[in-house]
């Protein structure tokens, strides 16, 4: 039997776990079991769609999957090593994130904060948002080559747009009445932005990095994909080029793997910007 | 208790006790209500009430004891258990009439009765002209009174109600006050109502239980033996409203 | 309870403002670029095309199949095909798996540990993949774009029957209420404005992944286009596409909005 006990508000609440008898009925309704059950299922059907296709399937065993993986962590594949690869892509994602929310955010929260600034500046980030960022691709190849900077103009299309409309967003759904706290006791239109306007919309801002680094990490393969000698898009389209499932699969992990530390971060980050936020416990 | 006392009781609680781990809740609870009857339960505040309710509907587990409908085990599938809540809980995507409907579409009622009773609850509680609007078109004494109107509609066995006029202001209270005597009366259910409000108890009960605070007992048992409709001035009033009050103190 | 609708009128400068830039834009565009086949100090036209030209050029591929083998509502046509039955296999799928996930915990417990292997992969991740099982026909490219509709499905669905109202849940449940039931007549529906909120995401979804699809492998549709644009050196074929695949882009989720507004008034007025 475990028992916790916390407090919300004045009243005690105490949460009680009542050990209950290990029958095939509870142990349905456990969800850690579940699980596990989930990730066998999972596994060997993986296991069996690849094994079937005698040698000619287009999918290799989760097995043979962390083998490719192993052997690209240690023989360079294309000059460099997974590990290298990886490095690229995500060094390509953090240089264009990082202008993109330098620009971004200051800029939402200008357009948020004047109303001149948004006139003249919103038809713009209107007119360019719908145009999905991948869209750029080709221009953006014309423009400069194959080096870098595509990449990182693409990642900085990316998570502009996100970044923008979420400080827009988080100004203008601020409640009237925070301002009249600050102008009640006669601060400035500098005190209304610094005390208000910045923290107020923080949470937005914070949802929109959020978005920013999911729809980055998306650009960055995309454009990889498209044209690039090195980076995890490069493995997997070279892997696909080599009739190579052991290599696609294995790149495939490495960018969930990625995917799931920038995530992890960025919520790390949004505990640290408004640590005031209530947790909402989901998926 | 013995079984031939119990015999004409409709619901027998027994031996009611709830732990959440070592932390005594409610303290072997005993009590019947008749076929019938209106009894008030009024408490200080925190002395376990929402934890009895939820013992009484089934909704959490007791440790120990039980509840009895008609001599068996309480089981909100088997018998007709309502419960009104405090909170509003008019489904916000269905019609009043919809929302008077559901308790008896789940219970599984068959449609020609369904519309039948629907339509004789909507003329009782005068919700009849706002059948087709949707709650949120609707003040909030209404959304209590399809709660109850809800509730009520499945002829149930036992009717529990959880400070269900605590948000609601004196006069709109009053009003309603009125409206559930008169719809007990005229249904001749048995209703459980928990309430703070003594003077409120005092009012539409019958008998009054008065629970102590954690672990919860039942301290005293007050008759209200006041003829209908009550007089809040009433001196026999002001005298039992005295005496609840008194039992309540525990300072 | 009715809130009456109070229309600031805007000032004259912040009406005249936003038509003032847009132009102001436009024309700088048309000035800062040579046409084509003059060499100056502009923009030269092999980096961008006139805004003139590319809709000179959108009315003559209105009729015309040169050069990239198809007319631009050919290409339209074929990126809709795909983006919307992905959009829709999305919601079949999505949708009732997110609520079920929702409710039923042998359901959660069976799908979120392979939900949440699958969840950090972008879409695009899965192009090699695609065309290794599915050729570079229509399936690859709806598998792809499905794949990138299913996430906000499946999370919002969940979300929505996370957030039901638990006292709902009590009232029926002390009706005696099946389990079925109370997830039919009440979670269902006080899940359905946040399912609703997910269409325009997984549409947004859907489209940003189509052209990622095409880009790669495709004979035709607006992402082709902008690929065949570049191979031969052509920008306002470039631009064309670009600007093509926005406004599709916005009818398309003006259509889902009107849809979506329409539905919502029905469950809740």
């Amino acid at each position: 039997m475990s028992k916790s006990t916390h407090d919300v508000s004045n009243e005690v609440v105490v949460r009680t776990i009542v050990r209950k008898r290990l029958t095939l009925r509870s142990l349905v309704r456990e969800e850690k079991f579940l699980y596990v059950v989930s990730l066998v299922v999972f596994f060997t059907i993986w296991h069996l769609a690849a094994t079937r296709g005698n040698g000619d399937s287009a999918l290799v065993t989760p097995w043979a999957t962390l083998q490719g993986l192993y052997d690209m962590m240690s023989s360079p594949l294309g000059g460099e090593t997974l590990v290298g690869h990886t490095w690229n892509s995500l060094r390509r994602v953090l240089i264009g994130f990082s202008i993109a929310v330098c620009f971004g955010i200051p800029l939402g929260l200008l357009l948020g904060i004047s109303e001149t600034a948004s006139a003249i500046l919103r038809p713009l980030v209107d007119v360019f948002r719908p145009m999905p960022p991948l869209a750029w691709i080709s221009l953006s190849i014309l423009w400069f080559g194959i080096g870098e900077e595509p990449k990182i103009f693409i990642i900085f299309l990316a998570s502009f747009i996100p970044s923008v409309l979420n400080a827009y967003n988080g100004v203008r759904l601020i409640e009237p009445e925070l301002y009249d706290v600050v102008r009640v006791m006669g601060g400035s239109r500098w005190d209304e932005i610094k005390q208000v306007v910045v923290p107020a919309s923080m949470p937005a801002i914070s949802a929109g990095l959020q978005l920013s680094i999911t729809s980055a990490w998306m650009g960055v393969l995309a454009a990889e994909l498209v044209s690039s000698n090195s980076g995890l898009g490069y493995i997997i389209i070279l892997g696909m080029q080599n009739s190579d499932p052991q290599m696609v699969l294995g790149g495939m992990v490495m960018i969930a793997a990625v995917a799931w530390v920038l995530t992890a971060s960025m919520e790390k980050i949004d505990m640290m910007l408004c640590p005031w936020r209530r947790e909402i416990k989901g998926l | 208790m013995e079984q031939s006392a119990a015999s004409n009781a409709k619901i027998e609680v027994r031996n009611l006790t709830k732990k959440f781990g070592d932390l005594l809740v409610l303290d072997r609870i005993n009590f019947n209500i008749k076929k019938g009857e209106l009894v008030a339960i009024v408490g200080p505040t925190g002395c376990g009430k929402t934890t009895f309710l939820n013992c009484m509907s089934k909704l959490t587990d007791t440790t120990d004891g039980d509840i009895f409908i008609d001599g068996v085990p309480a089981d909100p599938v088997k018998h007709n258990l309502a419960f009104v809540f405090q909170e509003p809980t008019a489904l916000p995507w269905r019609t009043v009439a919809q929302n008077v409907v559901y308790g008896m579409e789940v219970k599984g009622v068959p449609e020609k009765e369904r519309a039948e009773r629907l339509e004789y609850i909507l003329n009782l509680v005068g919700l009849k002209d706002t059948a087709d609007l949707y709650p949120n078109q609707v003040s909030a004494s209404m959304m209590q009174r399809i709660a109850v109107a809800r509730a009520f509609a499945v002829n149930p066995d036992l009717l529990l109600m959880d400070e269900p006029y605590g948000q609601l202001d004196v006069k709109l209270r009053f009003y309603l006050e009125d409206e559930l005597v008169k719809l007990w009366q005229t249904l001749n259910s048995t209703v459980l109502f928990i309430t703070h409000n003594i003077e409120e108890a005092v009012y539409v009960a019958e008998r009054i239980l008065v629970l102590t605070p954690k672990p919860t007992k039942v301290r005293a048992e007050v008759i209200v033996d006041l003829p209908r409709p009550r007089n809040f001035l009433d001196p026999r009033f002001v005298e039992i409203r005295r005496q609840v009050t008194e039992l309540i103190r525990w300072w | 309870m009715a809130y009456q609708t109070v229309k600031a009128r805007k000032s004259l400068k912040l009406r005249v403002l936003p038509w003032l830039s847009l132009t102001a834009v436009i024309l700088i565009w048309q000035f800062c670029v040579s046409p084509p086949g003059v060499n100056d100090w502009r923009i030269p036209g092999v980096l961008l095309a006139r805004p003139y030209d590319v809709l000179l050029l959108g009315i003559e591929k209105l009729t015309d199949v040169n050069p990239d083998g198809a007319t631009l509502l050919v290409h339209a046509w074929v990126s809709l095909q795909e983006s919307l039955s992905a959009f829709l296999l999305s919601l079949l799928v999505g949708i009732p798996l997110g609520l079920m996930m929702g409710w039923f915990g042998v359901v959660r417990g069976l799908f979120r540990p392979v939900f949440e292997m699958w969840r950090p992969i972008p879409p695009v991740a899965w192009i090699p993949l695609a065309i290794f099982w599915f050729g570079i026909g229509m399936e690859g490219k709806i598998f792809i774009i499905w794949l990138g509709g299913m996430t906000p499905c499946i999370i919002n669905a969940y979300m929505g029957v996370k957030t039901t109202n638990p006292v709902h849940i009590q009232m029926a449940r002390t009706f005696g209420a099946s389990d079925w039931k109370i997830f039919t007549s009440i979670c269902i529906p006080s899940a359905l404005p946040m399912v609703f909120g997910a269409l325009q995401i997984a549409l947004g979804n859907c489209w940003t992944t189509l052209v990622a699809a095409e880009l790669l492998a495709s004979d035709q549709g607006l992402g082709y286009l902008i690929t065949a644009g570049r191979s031969i050196g052509r920008t306002d074929i470039v631009v064309l596409g670009m600007i093509s695949l926005g406004i599709t882009g916005v009818i398309i989720s003006q259509i889902i909005y009107r849809i979506e507004a329409k539905l919502l008034a029905g469950i809740r007025r």
